[in-house]
């Protein structure tokens, strides 16, 4: 009896001290803390700022100061380590996939950028020139680029790669037909051909957005676009070196890379490689990669789950990353024929229904702090050129389960099975936003089904054409997708929604120079948008990222992936 | 004895028909496949359904098996559809960690955990045995996970107040690295692992040894006047040990399969990592590849120890 006693103590003694030691030394430690470093930082261009101007220069704004690489920046060096948001495999430019964002960003150099104050610079061109009411538009190369296998960029890689970009990109679709010809009259120059003004060519090249419009040897940019482009040469400021699926990816500096004259500017300007070797490793787990970040293996993680904010902040040693505007998170619909949400009057009842009902603030509340989120009764991103609140405010944010019961009473709905999917793999801030949904439809009298599925059977089931598998789920885009031109939603046939007056407004934007005119069109969208009801908004929620706080001139993308020109150790090397 | 090893090698063939072709089928019937991963979220079905063809999943199901299984018998298990990589290469890549965290878990576990189980069950009812129980009941109440996140914050987070972590709570370097490294990359997962399949093999040990403690012929040793350990070490756990064999090789081949969760939470580039995420994306020859191999694995340990048994007790012959 004595012994079991002493066991019994041993057991509750053990894992007190335990706790007291772990309890002590937070003490300890929150007394010593320094206040924590956090940044809200925002990306200075979404689109393009509200004020700068849209409509494409004939010829770009020359650079405004010229600028020698210093001989400071060879001070600079060392390594950096980092954890991507998703996977590590194969990039290619016209895929999806995180690594293809990372390398579009930082392996790959564009022919015309976004800088600071929302203007498209040339970034390997020289010049543009538009002609001819923007049926003829000149590219001239500029000096001395070359790619990571050391070969000159000519007119025939940029043409192919072009070929090969515009076959998948959105921005392909508004000129893809006027296209007569792209050719190079010398060794510098490409000289593109349309039947119609197509000034949104420019755009297009100019757009970050997946598919990015990144150059390429010619070679490689014959490869059919179903394939995985066979190597990953670029000629932007970092080269890759070697690439192990799953696992890892190593880059260099490419010593050979020719900056720009002109000062940094968002994506444009002389960009600077400081680093010698960045690593990219691949670890699944959220509380392991803070972990990894906090312990000093790694330097810089991107995408950290909501819960994660503090643990972040209170680390002296660590930088917390507020991005903004971060994603847009929406509850969409199937649209296609025989879904209880279809393009039918009965359908959109229902899919108003879901807009009356819709409590934001308690959905976002979902995503964490309050910092960490925002509401917004806006389609475009908040705070870029086309967010607009005053719009249909009336339809956001209702909170109106009466109204939200007598749209389901006009529709004749009798308790049929909704099914409400979540596809897990996006952090459990993901899976509160589709159980909050789940509760408020509830709410108003909906039978949800809810099911959890992965993502592989998510998409097959939302590719299907009819009402199989789902009808209304959670989902987001990134700010940066969720635009006028480049949104891709409103164009491709996913969820069976096709809207004229959606559709109308869209194309008549992509053709008007005028910026007010662009705006009134994009509001016009909006406006659609609120009363198709082909998605009811959630809000924004902020993307947080971590880096060592030895780490200094961070330039912040509102889109998956690392931007890491100008990114480097505050001492030099890293220590 | 030959004539049982051969027997028993022929049996291992039909297994395998039967694995893949349940592999093969299972994965038809879920739904999703690989094309919507290569070509995006934001393509359009007929994009999607372009790639599809060319991979040749349209074609019928009876079809694609037989392809399959033609690229099996020249022993081809195929590329991955969306990576491009040789499987097999891949598969070998991965194999060493996931074989590294396997055979140290095995190796602390049966060094630990058979001579504890033997300990409690020749001092049964002591403080000692009730502590090894209560530790038994721990290891299998806990999760693997669990215990990895804890282990990160032990040694790694918090690291006992001192400044520097004691141990890296992520990844793998091989040996080629170096020894050190190596195994303090192998320490947390391995000490992860551990817990759970101490737990099991004690329990197991210590269940046995009490069954044949209990034998008459153990008394006729003891009132022979045979010293504690001669009675302990040859009547009784060479009489005990035939279960315990057949734990350790079950035990190991199911580390060798279930080791997912701890390469995950270890961020570990080991096999379960590589076909869960081939999964995600319905990476086919990835899966079956890798199922195939980790069966074989599987039923070639389980052949080991019918043999072993074979060994151990030459009375059984199947």
């Amino acid at each position: 009896m004595r012994a079991m006693n002493r066991l019994w103590l041993l057991l509750l003694v053990i894992p007190l001290t335990l706790a007291l030691a772990a309890c002590g030394g937070d003490e300890e430690e929150e007394a010593a803390t320094p206040e924590a470093t956090r940044v809200a930082v925002q990306a200075p261009v979404i689109g393009g700022a509200p004020e700068a101007p849209a409509q494409v220069p004939a010829t770009p704004v020359p650079a405004k100061e010229e600028v020698k690489v210093s001989e400071e920046d060879e001070k600079y060096g060392g390594s950096l380590k980092f954890i991507p948001n998703g996977g590590i495999s194969g990039p290619d430019p016209i895929r999806g996939g995180d690594l293809s964002f990372l390398a579009a960003l930082n392996i790959h150099d564009p022919l015309i950028a976004w800088d600071n104050d929302g203007n498209l610079q040339p970034q390997m061109l020289d010049q543009w020139k538009i002609e001819n009411d923007g049926k003829l538009i000149t590219l001239t190369l500029r000096d001395g680029l070359l790619f990571h296998n050391l070969e000159p960029v000519v007119p025939a890689d940029i043409i192919q790669s072009i070929h090969r970009w515009r076959s998948k990109a959105v921005f392909g679709t508004f000129f893809n037909e006027n296209l007569v010809s792209m050719t190079s009259p010398n060794d510098n120059t490409i000289v593109a051909e349309f039947t119609e003004p197509s000034g949104v060519f420019i755009q297009g090249l100019g757009d970050p957005s997946s598919p990015s419009p990144v150059m390429v040897p010619e070679y490689l940019a014959k490869t059919p676009k179903e394939d995985l482009m066979p190597e990953v040469i670029g000629a932007g400021i970092y080269k890759m070196v070697s690439i192990d699926d799953g696992v890892k990816t190593v880059w260099e500096r490419f010593e050979d890379y020719n900056p720009r004259s002109d000062p940094a500017s968002f994506r444009a300007g002389g960009k600077h490689a400081y680093f010698d070797t960045i690593e990219g490793l691949e670890v699944p787990e959220a509380q392991t990669r803070v972990s990894a970040l906090v312990t000093g293996q790694v330097d810089f993680l991107d995408i950290i789950p909501p819960d994660f904010v503090g643990e972040v902040e209170r680390n002296p040693e660590l930088t917390a990353l507020i991005s903004q505007p971060g994603a847009q998170y929406f509850i969409s619909f199937n649209l296609w024929d025989g879904s209880p949400f279809d393009m039918t009057e009965k359908g959109l009842l229902m899919r108003k229904a879901v807009q009356a009902l819709t409590d934001n603030d308690e959905i976002m509340a979902s995503f964490g702090p309050e910092d960490m989120w925002m509401t917004c009764a806006s389609m475009w991103a908040c705070g870029t050129r086309y967010g607009n609140e005053n719009v249909n405010p009336e339809l956001y944010n209702q909170k109106n389960i009466d109204q939200a019961k007598k749209y389901l009473e006009e529709a004749g709905y009798a308790g049929e099975p909704i099914i409400l999917t979540h596809a897990t793999g996006g952090g459990e801030a993901w899976t509160a936003f589709a159980t909050v949904v789940n509760e408020q439809m509830k709410r108003a009298g909906f039978n949800i089904d809810f099911k959890v599925l992965d993502r592989a059977a998510m998409a097959a089931y939302r590719d299907a054409t009819g009402d199989e598998g789902w009808h209304v789920s959670p989902t987001y885009m990134t700010s940066w997708s969720w635009r006028p031109i480049a949104s891709r939603y409103s164009t491709y046939d996913l969820h069976g929604y096709d809207s004229p007056r959606m559709t109308a407004a869209r194309l008549a934007l992509t053709k008007e120079p005028d910026n007010v005119k662009m705006k009134a069109l994009a509001d016009e969208m909006q406006s659609v948008f609120f009363e198709e009801v082909p998605y009811v908004l959630a809000g924004h929620a902020f993307f947080l990222r971590a880096m060592n706080s030895d780490l200094e001139g961070y330039i912040d993308m509102p889109i998956d992936g690392v931007y890491f020109a100008e990114l480097r150790w505050k001492s030099g090397k890293q220590q | 004895m030959k004539a049982y090893i051969a027997r028993r090698i022929l049996a291992v063939i039909p297994v395998m028909m039967t694995v893949g072709v349940l592999v093969f089928v299972l994965l038809r019937v879920v739904p999703g496949d690989v094309a919507r991963s290569i070509v995006g979220v934001e393509a359009s079905r007929a994009e999607v359904e372009a790639v599809r063809e060319s991979l040749g999943l349209n074609d019928p199901v009876h079809v694609q098996f037989s392809l399959w299984v033609g690229r099996l018998v020249r022993g081809d298990l195929g590329r991955s559809y969306i990576s491009n990589e040789r499987v097999i290469s891949q598969i070998g890549k991965r194999a060493g960690p996931t074989l590294s965290i396997t055979f140290f878990t095995e190796l602390v576990v049966v060094i630990v955990a058979v001579p504890v189980g033997v300990l409690a069950a020749w001092r049964v009812g002591s403080i000692v045995d009730r502590g090894v129980m209560v530790f038994a009941a721990l290891g299998f109440s806990v999760p693997v996970f669990w215990v990895g996140f804890i282990l990160i914050f032990l040694f790694g987070t918090w690291a006992f107040g001192r400044s520097e972590p004691l141990l890296p709570v992520f990844g793998y370097e091989p040996l080629s690295s170096g020894l050190v490294p190596y195994l303090r990359h192998l320490a947390l997962p391995v000490a992860a692992l551990c817990l759970g399949a101490m737990a099991f093999l004690v329990r197991i040990t210590r269940a046995s040894t009490l069954e044949v403690l209990n034998e008459d012929y153990v008394r006729t040793a003891r009132a022979k006047g045979l010293a504690e350990d001669r009675v302990l070490l040859i009547h009784v756990f060479r009489n005990a040990a035939l279960p315990i064999a057949t734990i350790i090789g079950l035990q190991f081949a199911g580390l060798l399969t279930g080791v997912v969760i701890t390469e995950s939470v270890f961020a570990i580039p080991g096999m379960g990592r590589y076909v869960v995420a081939a999964m995600a994306s319905r990476d086919y020859p990835i899966i079956e590849g890798t199922v195939l191999i980790v069966a074989t694995g599987y039923v070639l340990i389980n052949l080991g120890v019918d043999i072993f048994y074979a060994y151990l007790d030459p009375r059984i012959r199947y």
